[in-house]
């Protein structure tokens, strides 16, 4: 019986195991690819997997240890007693100083992305803002300058407006202003790993980029009310002169009087991007 | 305490154990087993059932309190008319007076019925379809069959079994059964369908019949019936927590609309609506829904309103046997009966209500036999053809002129007119825009002819207090672009006092004007110089003069800049 619960105990840690090893499969993972599309968000995976091995081997090492223990514990004698030890000195200090180590590497090693991410790269409002976007009950509000002209702090005249729909040109850092209008929220974008909140009262600079073009998730990640879930958006990200092209468009449907036919349907600037993207 | 319901409570078992004499020892096993895992069970009964907040809402469709006030047989009739012909929220009843709605489901008609491969459970035959709708392509095993013409019309409950698009072959499982089992036709109808022989080619029968509808009730009741609610009337549970509550679509009325100030809404703006949002408000962009469920969703949300305001019509029409009157007279005699017997002074109970309901009833019998079907024939009609006007070119607004190009002189003269007598926006949106015109601060009447309202403000026809757009905020509730301001100043905005302005008060350019300056408000109250205000409130006198002079001389769309400008 005793057998039955070392090896009891120990089935769990290797389903664990085992079921870590087989989430990427079973798509229990990083959505999409599982890979990052912005190049900060490739460092952070970095540091991600790097934890994640240190923190493998360490349960997976405890766990051989803790089944070998009860094995044998298991295995003995019933009338041989436990042998009752206070204390080894050199045993100690080995397990408090190798984890300490381990954890002021991972604390030094990290910084150099941190710095890169809020520092050296890009200070925050380094980068002029593409957009505004305002996150409010339940939906993303987004405010574009004119083209060829910056974000204002106000809302200016020839702004072009979108809700829910963040185009951003690919492969180059930008950066939005990100506000709430009423509650905190949090701009989320798994694919690219950029998570900020948004806070009432505040403008937050938020830098990121998108490493290949496409449409990825936007959601909101601070429980904010009863419509939490409803804060679904997208970022598409298109090239450069897509994204400028787009911004045209934009302005003349917005310029939309009635007469001069701005033709194409309010969303088809959009598809058309989004097909020659996939 | 009875046995049965001890048993019932929870940690009922510990007192039967405590009580019970030791002895019989398989019964007192049990007790124990139960003791301990009844409370067990119970608990978390107990969490599942009380975690979240209230319970759901049930899915159905309620009358309005207009409805349940007609006298009981009328109430009964109106319901019966709206079931037979809208169904329930489960049991959709696609009615084909409504040619207004879209459905879905495939039209298709029989070309040759493969003989060999059918029997009497199921026929196989070869079908063309009347167009290539996207539901041809992929018609789902187990869609309905509604049969047009033919032998088995009117038979409810066949349904497909197998599809192959490539071929047009379809098989249909006959499990229908006739709707209406007439006495004489007994022993055809007990056998359950009649025998497959009889489908010929050249019938007529539509697969998936309100496909369209169900989906849209699907989507429907997942994202907008907590807000708008199962019938529409903008009581789901979470509206209570919403400023402005959410709309209540079922007098047909929707606010944001590119049409003529008497039409109904069009599905273009509908679709707009989902995709934008409405800023200012709880109704959110559903920008990335898919496009087939936002399509579904509109057309349920259209046919929504068409049953509620098919139900406001036929219960206004029957008016006459409302026991609303008689109820509230009724309600003040027994408050004045309950005073009186407090104050210890002699009262006799107000009479009974009842004779009069009974006379309303035998008025109503007659009325049923003679006229009522012809209510519900005209107000359908009505309906229909309501609904198809809003779809036709002519009821889009469309500007006759181009805008005017937006400078400041087109500006200066949209402020005149909207400080002016002819369009008096400054009653309601005050001086600056900031939406504080007196008129928010007055008393005002109800339609219903029942006094004034108890709060002070402009109301909207739903009874909520609605204050006058701040224009200085930059919020466009019904969109930003020019055409859209252009259409609320043309039309006004349904079911509010925002009045419609187009073709009788204002000219386009000077509609234009006006949304010129509507635009710019925003900026000039914002980036504000307060010279700019002052200036603007020194020449408020100069404008009312501007203004009686330019009608004198019947010369309005132009106004001299230099009188009051720079």
């Amino acid at each position: 019986m005793a057998r039955f619960w070392s090896i009891y105990f120990m089935s769990w840690a290797a389903l664990a195991v085992a079921l870590c090893l087989a989430a990427p499969s079973l798509g229990w993972w990083f959505p999409d690819t599982g890979e990052a599309m912005s190049s900060i968000g490739r460092r952070i995976d970095g540091l991600f997997y790097i934890i994640l091995w240190i923190t493998s081997i360490v349960f997976v090492g405890t766990q051989i240890a803790l089944g070998y223990v009860l094995w044998k514990g298991a295995v003995k004698p019933a009338h041989e007693k436990a042998t009752y030890s206070h204390g080894n000195h050199t045993l100690e200090v080995i397990w408090t100083v190798i984890p300490g180590i381990v954890l002021l590497f991972i604390a030094i090693y990290q910084m150099d992305v941190w710095a890169a991410f809020r520092m050296r790269n890009y200070a925050p409002g380094e980068i002029e803002a593409i957009a505004e976007v305002t996150a409010r009950q339940f939906e993303w509000r987004i405010r574009y300058p004119a083209p060829g002209k910056p974000l204002m702090p106000m809302p200016q005249p020839d702004d072009v407006y979108t809700v829910n729909d963040l185009r951003i040109p690919v492969g180059r850092p930008v950066s939005i202003s990100l506000r709430s209008g009423d509650v905190q929220h949090s701009f989320f974008v798994p694919v690219l790993r950029i998570k900020q909140d948004a806070l009432p009262g505040t403008v937050i600079p938020v830098w990121f980029d998108a490493l290949q073009p496409g449409s990825y998730d936007l959601v909101c990640a601070e429980l904010c009310g009863w419509g939490h879930y409803k804060m679904k958006a997208r970022v598409l990200a298109t090239s450069e002169e897509l994204f400028q092209k787009w911004k045209q468009e934009a302005v003349l449907l917005q310029a939309d009087d009635g007469i001069v036919s701005t033709n194409p349907q309010e969303n088809s600037a959009g598809d058309q991007a989004q097909t020659s993207n996939p | 305490m009875p046995d049965s319901l001890l048993k019932s409570m929870p940690f009922a078992s510990f007192a039967k154990t405590a009580d019970q004499p030791v002895g019989c020892g398989q019964l007192q096993d049990s007790w124990h087993l139960a003791g301990l895992l009844r409370p067990l069970v119970w608990g978390v009964m107990l969490l599942l059932g009380t975690a979240g907040c209230t319970p759901n809402p049930a899915v159905e469709f309620t009358p309005r309190t207009s409805t349940t006030l007609l006298a009981p047989n009328a109430r009964q009739a109106v319901e019966h008319t709206l079931l037979t012909h809208f169904g329930t929220p489960d049991n959709l009843v696609v009615w084909d007076r409504l040619s207004v709605i879209d459905f879905g489901g495939a039209k298709a008609t029989v070309e040759s019925l493969d003989a060999k491969a059918s029997s009497s459970a199921k026929a196989v035959m070869l079908v063309t379809f009347d167009n290539q709708s996207h539901l041809a392509k992929n018609l789902r095993v187990g869609a309905p069959v509604r049969w047009v013409s033919g032998a088995r019309e009117g038979i409810q409950g066949d349904r497909v079994a197998a599809f192959d698009a490539a071929t047009r072959q379809v098989s249909i499982a006959l499990e229908g059964k006739t709707s209406a089992p007439a006495e004489e036709s007994q022993e055809e109808t007990s056998s359950s369908s009649k025998p497959v022989g009889e489908i010929a080619a050249g019938d007529a029968l539509v697969i998936d019949d309100g496909g369209l509808l169900a989906q849209g009730r699907v989507v429907y009741q997942r994202n907008c019936m907590h807000c708008h609610g199962s019938t529409g009337d903008g009581k789901g549970p979470t509206a209570k927590y919403m400023q402005p509550p959410p709309r209540d679509y079922r007098d047909g009325i929707f606010k944001f609309t590119s049409t003529q100030a008497a039409e109904r809404i069009t599905r273009d703006d509908l679709m707009r609506i989902l995709d934008d949002g409405i800023p200012g408000t709880y109704m959110p962009s559903f920008l990335l829904m898919d496009p087939t469920e936002k399509k579904a969703v509109i057309e349920y949300v259209r046919w929504l309103s068409i049953r509620g305001e098919m139900e406001k019509r036929i219960t206004d029409d029957l008016g006459d046997f409302s026991t609303k009157d008689l109820k509230a007279e009724y309600a003040q005699g027994e408050a004045a009966f309950q005073a009186a017997l407090k104050k210890g002074e002699k009262a006799e109970p107000p009479a009974s209500i009842t004779p009069a309901v009974d006379t309303l009833q035998k008025d109503f019998a007659e009325f049923f036999e003679t006229d009522y079907q012809g209510v519900v024939e005209d107000t359908a009609d009505f309906l229909v053809s309501a609904w198809e006007r809003a779809e036709t070119p002519e009821s889009v607004i469309t500007p006759a002129k181009a805008r005017v190009p937006d400078d400041a002189a087109s500006r200066e003269r949209g402020r005149l007119l909207y400080l002016s007598d002819k369009t008096k926006c400054y009653t309601c949106h005050g001086a600056q825009g900031r939406g504080d015109g007196p008129a928010n601060f007055e008393y005002w009447k109800m339609p219903s002819g029942d006094g004034n309202y108890p709060r002070p403000g402009l109301h909207d026809l739903w009874g909520n207090l609605l204050p006058a757009r701040d224009l200085t905020r930059g919020i466009y509730r019904g969109g930003r672009r020019p055409v859209d301001l252009y259409r609320r100043l043309y039309a006004g905005i349904k079911g509010t006092p925002m009045p419609a302005f187009g073709g009788v008060t204002l000219t386009d350019d000077e509609i234009w004007d006006l949304v010129n300056y509507v635009l710019s408000v925003e900026f000039t109250a914002n980036g504000t110089s307060l010279s700019d205000v002052e200036s603007s409130i020194k020449k408020l006198p100069a404008t009312d003069k501007v203004q009686v002079q330019e009608t004198k001389a019947e010369k309005i769309t132009e106004v001299e800049p230099a009188g009051s400008a720079s």
